[in-house]
């Protein structure tokens, strides 16, 4: 009787315990796709088919392939690959140079066309009132390029200008 | 009081390059502007995209004609002499940032945030620092030689921004000058000119690790920033000439005159010092932070030997031959182990190798990586943070406006007349929809 009383209490805290853990703390698969989404480069450019990193993540996890990310290149899908412990892909894209989008500002009319667009929330303007882009914000996603009808968007290279001397 | 120095002939043109060590230039003339000697050319922007406001702003070292190239902006003197106006601000934080003071004894700070950043702090001592980084330079000593009243005026100025701090004049070898200010001879090795080691060693205050000397409240400026807040404050002159060692002389140069036009014998040239500089570009100019340009030996390199000479050179107690080990084969995560992030590019290791290996200029390269990678990595965390918001926003609106919908959708319908339909009686009878259309007859 005794017995039975312990063993049942025991079973009852050791089941409480365990129903509170896995509340607090959240899944593994959730934890992967985060994993994922941090070696990811967050520009958000959707090349990979995917809207945005964090898709691209959770369809990572779910089994697509590693090689769709140009702007992370062959290092971001052999960093994926090892933290998955998969193979490492065979074609991983080239990595793509590193751009910022620049608004003609003479030439913009105002159409918020490309706000819209922005993954980042990098481009400020009104309806009929000139935008521009956060330089500082900007991804350089070409998101924001084909929608303006009247092609005042250029993405052009960012300088990286200070280099010491490589030894 | 010596000779007068020497000021350099203006080259054919002169070059202000838009990259830097920290920021970068943005330039803020035209193509083809006309500009006078003094008027603002460039503003340098802080690049960790924190400070909207320019940190730093580069002014014309003559009146000429501006080119604009895509990596530099070229200043073509035109011979005469136009002045820009003199600085007017009252402020003196406000005069040193409007005249583009720099830390001038290499390390190219902006001078108003560390002098507002001291003000801050209630900082109760000024180190003036004229001992000379490195054997071969000479810049502090001739300039206190040559102009101690101007010396003596920037001290003053600083004093009463600071409201009365002990003065220190830091010397690195006994000199007489002809200053009423305190003179001490900075003991110690190589780096004694650090303004950590003066602090320590001068004032008996330990700067803790990662800080800086205002958080003891101590203000150390080099003699020639001291000289330049003095040339802004009484003249109101910007910063467009230094003192720079050329070989083994002194000169005024201006910035932004190229380093091949130089008086120097043709063949590679070390900028920035004989020990803590770098080679120089082809198409090099001086910059604020450069005090001297120097031809550059011939080195012969040899594979490390594992003599560990280099760790007790070392002023931070880092261990350079490892890092050099984690550089070249690119570890990161070991050169950060090993702490490269404290090293203070003072060149002892480089001074102590047997082999002649580039240790320091491995460590500035890896200093580099360093930084542009948590850049990165701090851009990709905004971007999804942003990301993120805006899908939320989005969810938000689309459900908004599923629910407006909804509620219409639900709303009791005005009437719409449909074959064989009544048309809705209130009580009191059709009085209060007026403009309903008259009712099909049954």
């Amino acid at each position: 009787m005794t017995a039975a009383l312990v063993m049942g209490l025991l079973g009852a805290l050791i089941g409480a315990a365990l129903a509170l853990v896995a509340s607090r703390l959240r899944t593994g698969e959730d934890r992967v796709t985060e994993a994922v989404n941090d070696l990811l480069p967050q520009i958000q450019c959707a090349q990979c088919g995917y809207p945005g990193c964090r898709p691209y993540a959770e369809a990572i996890v779910a089994g697509a392939p590693l090689n769709l990310c140009p702007p992370g290149g062959a290092d971001t899908a052999a960093a994926i690959a090892r933290l998955l412990g998969r193979e490492a892909t065979p074609n991983p894209p080239a990595e793509a140079p590193v751009v910022k989008a620049l608004i003609d500002e003479a030439a913009c009319i105002g159409c918020a066309l490309c706000l819209e667009a922005c993954p980042v929330d990098a481009i400020v303007g009104a309806n009929k009132f000139m935008h521009t882009v956060i330089a500082a914000r900007c991804t350089g996603c070409e998101l924001c390029v084909a929608p303006c009808p009247v092609d005042c968007i250029e993405l052009v290279p960012v300088e990286n200008p200070w280099q010491w001397p490589r030894p | 009081m010596a000779a007068p120095l020497a000021e350099l002939p203006p080259p054919a043109v002169l070059r202000y390059p838009f990259a830097a060590p920290a920021g970068h230039y943005r330039a803020v003339v035209a193509h083809g502007a006309s500009v006078r000697l003094g008027d603002v050319i460039a503003e340098r922007e802080a690049d960790d995209g924190a400070r909207s406001v320019p940190i730093e702003l580069l002014h014309a070292a003559a009146s000429g004609r501006i080119e604009a190239m895509p990596s530099a902006l070229m200043l073509r003197p035109d011979g005469e002499q136009r002045h820009a106006p003199a600085l007017a601000a009252p402020d003196l934080v406000e005069r040193i940032r409007d005249a583009g003071i720099v830390g001038l004894g290499g390390a190219g700070y902006p001078t108003h945030l560390k002098l507002r950043q001291a003000i801050a702090q209630g900082a109760d001592a000024l180190i003036v620092n004229a001992v000379e980084c490195e054997a071969g330079v000479n810049a502090d000593r001739t300039l206190l030689h040559t102009h101690p009243e101007d010396v003596l005026c920037g001290i003053e100025a600083l004093a009463g921004a600071l409201r009365a701090p002990q003065v220190v004049l830091a010397l690195g070898a006994p000199l007489r000058v002809a200053l009423p200010i305190e003179t001490r001879v900075a003991p110690g090795p190589y780096p004694a000119g650090w303004e950590r080691a003066l602090t320590r060693r001068l004032l008996g205050r330990a700067v803790p690790p990662g800080g800086f000397p205002t958080d003891v409240g101590v203000l150390v400026l080099n003699v020639a920033t001291v000289f330049a807040i003095a040339r802004a404050w009484r003249h109101g002159e910007p910063l467009t000439r230094r003192v720079v060692t050329v070989g083994t002389a002194e000169h005024w140069v201006r910035i932004g005159h190229p380093v091949a036009e130089l008086p120097l014998p043709a063949g590679a040239h070390t900028v920035g010092g004989p020990v803590t500089g770098w080679p120089a570009a082809a198409d090099a100019a001086v910059r604020k932070d450069t005090r001297s340009v120097t031809p550059r030996p011939a080195v012969a390199e040899s594979p490390c030997i594992r003599c560990g000479w280099c760790a007790p050179a070392c002023p931070q107690g880092l261990l350079p031959q490892e890092l050099l080990r984690g550089v070249e084969a690119e570890r990161w995560e070991q050169v950060e182990r090993l702490r490269v992030d404290e090293c203070i590019e003072c060149g002892a290791c480089d001074l102590a190798c047997p082999s002649r290996l580039p240790l320091l200029a491995a460590f500035r390269h890896a200093k580099r990586q360093r930084r542009e990678a948590a850049q990165r990595a701090h851009a990709a965390d905004l971007a999804r943070q942003r990301f993120d918001q805006r899908n939320v926003r989005n969810a938000q609106r689309r459900d908004a406006a599923r629910l407006r919908r909804d509620a219409r959708l639900e709303a009791p319908r005005a009437w719409v007349p449909e074959r064989g339909a009544q048309p809705p009686h209130t009580e009191a009878g059709r009085a209060d929809t007026p403009d309903e259309p008259p009712p099909t007859t049954p």
